[in-house]
Parts: structure tokens; C-alpha cells; sequence
């Protein structure tokens, strides 16, 4: 009898602690998802630049002010996120977004 | 759905026509050779033959067409019904298939249509024209196709200067009960039209006298006219092309049952290199079925389905069975897919005037 009731009591306890984990588990996750996200998008953004250090694409980077950015670009750059995220851009978009990551969230926004 | 499945009718011929002066993209003075060079390997365009000396739509269109009459040895009385597609008209009032008409010296007995379009023009002409044709009271029709776009551009516009070139093409059909049927898909995005527009000078924006005279100077070929009010939203009008286009040629794919595998050519609308290349890649469709003109003659708006099937692959069209998928997208914003099925069809080599 107290051995059941030993094993009751350490299923609820395992099941209750396990259920914490996947909570904690999740959250971390779609956090670290997220950042994993934006790093892609940045990596998928520098991709589109020839002459242009990588290093120079960052999340607050003011993509517009780089010396390589054209028209040009911003059509490989529309063609990118169509490809990689199937979701169709506009001029107006582009032209609202500031630095990077402006534009990696209008591109969530509209996923 | 704007599907469409016309029955009875044969493409006979097709042929084009172009200005004999070329500009090479190297030589647009507004461009160093670095420049030039990014902006060649972009949008594909080495040169493009371009209108002058009074050159017109017509002119490039007429030029065609009696290369495809003389090709088929038709009787131009056995034309019934004239179609002319343009967004370049010779006269402020008067159509150009009257002008074609006349001086094609067609028959009286001869309905004459045209077709104010931009670039899907040619597969709405071709779609208006053979279902008209597949009724079978009319036998045979032309179907005139083309633009002097470069006269209407601003020499400073540095959008649109690299990009477009000026033709005229002629498309033969005929009724006849016993092919295929040829399929269309078309569309329109009307909501996004303002990005190709041109609004001054029109009645609803008529010119001011200063813009009025720049735009004067700018027509009789003063190449130092800076004033533009030609709109054109490239981000906008590639993000539609490389969205809309593929999308309905799998719909009109689907619709009808059509292998895309079995298709010997895609023909899409010449809008650039990339846009081409991008829409080539959603179909999957391998880049030697996906024929371009875009190297030597540009943009040329809605002759450009029709020139580059006879600058790329007129030996495959004049002597084999020929499956073809075509797409014209951009102004409106619209679209226009249609397939047809050709078997050893005229195709001229393209002329020059």
C-alpha cells in the first residue's frame, strides 16, 4: 500500500516537473528560433551583395546607406525573401523599412 | 476563374520586325563601363533597336506582316478580321489597324479591332482574335503587335533607357476544325496599377504649358530633357512578375491538364533578365525551354513573346510540332498565359527597316 502510493506520489511529481521542462523547453526554443531566424535573414541579405563585408549586415543596419545598395539589389533582395519565405514584398516595403531587421519583421508580418 | 479554351483556330505564322538603329548599352552616356556592365548583366540587354526617323509602330508592324503574307502566300482577300494591339498609336485619333487595314489594302469586307494594351497585349490580342476566329465565319486573321516605346521615354530615364527596345510583329491564324485548342489564363490587379502609369497629359492630368514643352522637346529627340512623369514602381512591378505570372501558368497547367514536362517552350514576356530567370525557376522549367531575346533587343514590351519566338527558335517552329506556354504580364497590373500547340508554322527571319 505505501509502495503504491510512493509510486503515485513520484509519477505526479515526475509528471508535473517534466511538464515544467517542456515549458521551459518551448519558451527557450522559439526564443533561440527567432534569433536563429533573424541571423538566417541577415546571412540570406548579405547574400545578395558582392562587394560588401559581411560583417557590415547587421539587425540595425541601415541597409539603404550602404555604399553597394542599388535598385539593383533591392530586386535580389525581393527575389530572396520570395524565394526563402514566399512572401511577395512591395517598392513601398522596402522604402518603409530602416534598418534589417525592419525588414525581417515586415517579412514575418506578412508570413 | 478567366480560363478561356478556344477551339477551331491555328496559329499559321509569326514574324517581327525591328528598327534598323541599335543603341548599345555601353554607349548611354550617363553610364561609366563599371555601371553599364552591372546594369547589362541585371537586365540582360547588350543593345536594343530603337526607333528614328519617323519610324512608327505601324510602320515596324506592316513591315512584318507582309513578310508573313508573302511567307504563306496568302490572298490579302482572304483576310476577314484585322487586329491591332498598341500602346503607341501613329495618329492622336485614329486607330492603327485602320492605318494597317489601308495600307495593307485589305478588303472591305473585314472587321478591324484594336487593342489598347501594354504588355501582356499580344496573348490578349491572341485570345480576342482566335475566338473571334473559332466561331468559323471568319477564316483567317492578323494579328499586328508592337510598340515604338522608346519615342514616348525620356532619354535621363535611367529605368527605363537600358531596358526597352522598339519592334512590330504579325501573327497569322486560321480556323480550321481539325487542332488542339489553345488555352488562357488572364488576370488583373487593378489595385496596384500605379506601378506603371503615366498620368500627365492625359485628360484626366493635362499637360501644364512648362511640362508640355518639355515633353515636346523630349518627343522630337532633345535628349537633355530631365522632366519626367513616367511612373514606374521596379520593385513593385517585379515582386508582381516574379508572384503572379508563374502562379497562373500553373493554374492554366492544372486547369487544362497540361505536362508542363511535355512543353517544348515557355515563351514569358521579356520584362529583364532576373524577373525571366526567377519565373523560369518556379516553374522548373530548364533555362534552354525558357528562349529570351532580351541580349540584342531589350524589352520590347508586347511584341516581345512573339520575337522571341522568331529570333530564338524560328527553325524549331517551322519544322516541328510545337508545344508552347506563354505568359505577358505588367501594365494594369495584369496577366495573360495561354498554350498552343503549333505543327511546322511560317516564321520569317526578323526584318529590319
Amino acid at each position: 500500500m505505501q509502495k503504491k502510493a510512493f509510486f503515485l506520489f513520484f509519477f505526479v511529481f515526475f509528471l508535473g516537473n517534466s511538464r515544467k521542462t517542456c515549458i521551459f523547453a518551448f519558451e527557450n526554443t522559439s526564443i533561440k528560433h527567432i534569433i536563429m531566424e533573424l541571423e538566417l535573414f541577415l546571412e540570406n541579405f548579405a547574400n545578395q551583395f558582392d562587394d560588401t563585408d559581411a560583417n557590415e549586415i547587421q539587425a540595425q543596419t541601415v541597409f539603404k546607406e550602404l555604399d553597394e545598395w542599388s535598385s539593383l539589389i533591392a530586386l535580389s533582395v525581393i527575389a530572396m525573401i520570395d524565394e526563402e519565405y514566399d512572401v511577395a514584398i512591395k517598392g513601398d516595403d522596402i522604402r518603409s523599412a530602416n534598418t534589417i531587421e525592419d525588414l525581417f519583421n515586415i517579412v514575418k508580418s506578412k508570413k | 476563374m478567366a480560363f478561356l479554351s478556344i477551339p477551331n483556330t491555328a496559329i499559321r505564322g509569326v514574324s517581327a520586325c525591328v528598327p534598323s538603329a541599335i543603341e548599345e548599352n555601353t554607349d548611354i552616356p550617363f553610364y561609366s563601363l563599371d555601371e553599364a556592365a552591372k546594369v547589362i548583366e541585371t537586365t540582360g540587354v547588350e543593345r536594343k533597336h530603337v526607333a528614328n526617323g519617323g519610324i512608327t509602330a505601324s510602320d515596324l508592324c506592316l513591315k512584318a506582316c507582309e513578310c508573313l503574307l508573302d511567307e504563306l502566300n496568302w490572298d490579302k482577300d482572304s483576310i476577314d478580321l484585322i487586329c491591332s494591339v498598341t500602346q503607341t498609336s501613329d495618329y492622336v485619333n485614329l486607330p492603327n489597324v485602320f492605318v494597317l487595314h489601308e495600307k495593307l489594302g485589305l478588303k472591305n469586307d473585314c472587321m478591324a479591332l484594336d487593342l489598347y494594351h501594354g504588355c501582356p497585349g499580344w496573348v490578349i490580342g491572341l485570345s480576342t482574335t482566335a475566338s473571334l476566329l473559332s466561331h468559323g465565319s471568319m477564316r483567317r486573321a492578323l494579328l499586328l503587335d508592337g510598340d515604338v516605346i522608346t519615342l514616348t521615354h525620356y532619354a535621363e530615364d535611367h529605368g527605363k533607357r537600358p531596358l526597352f527596345g522598339d519592334c512590330g510583329t504579325a501573327t497569322a491564324l486560321e480556323f480550321d476544325e481539325n487542332v488542339a485548342p489553345m488555352f488562357f489564363q488572364t488576370g488583373t490587379k487593378s489595385k496596384d496599377g500605379g506601378a506603371l502609369l503615366r498620368k500627365k497629359g492625359g485628360l484626366r492630368h493635362p499637360f501644364t504649358l512648362e511640362e508640355y514643352e518639355q515633353y515636346l522637346m523630349m518627343l522630337c529627340g532633345d535628349k537633355s530633357v530631365e522632366w519626367s512623369d513616367d511612373l514606374m514602381d521596379g520593385m513593385d512591378v517585379f515582386s508582381f512578375g516574379i508572384t503572379w505570372p508563374p502562379k497562373s501558368l500553373i493554374q492554366l497547367c492544372e486547369h487544362y491538364d497540361i505536362d508542363l514536362r511535355k512543353v517544348d517552350k515557355v515563351v514569358l514576356h521579356q520584362a529583364n533578365r532576373l524577373m525571366v530567370q526567377k519565373i523560369a525557376k518556379k516553374l522548373k522549367v530548364e533555362p534552354d525551354r525558357v528562349p529570351t531575346s532580351l541580349l540584342d533587343y531589350g524589352n520590347t514590351t508586347s511584341a516581345s513573346i512573339p520575337l522571341t519566338m522568331v529570333s530564338q527558335c524560328a527553325n524549331e517552329y517551322k519544322t516541328q510540332p510545337m508545344k508552347t506556354l506563354a505568359c505577358g504580364f505588367g501594365t494594369g497590373l495584369s496577366w495573360a498565359s495561354a498554350y498552343f500547340e503549333t505543327f511546322g508554322i511560317a516564321c520569317p527571319a526578323v526584318v529590319e527597316i
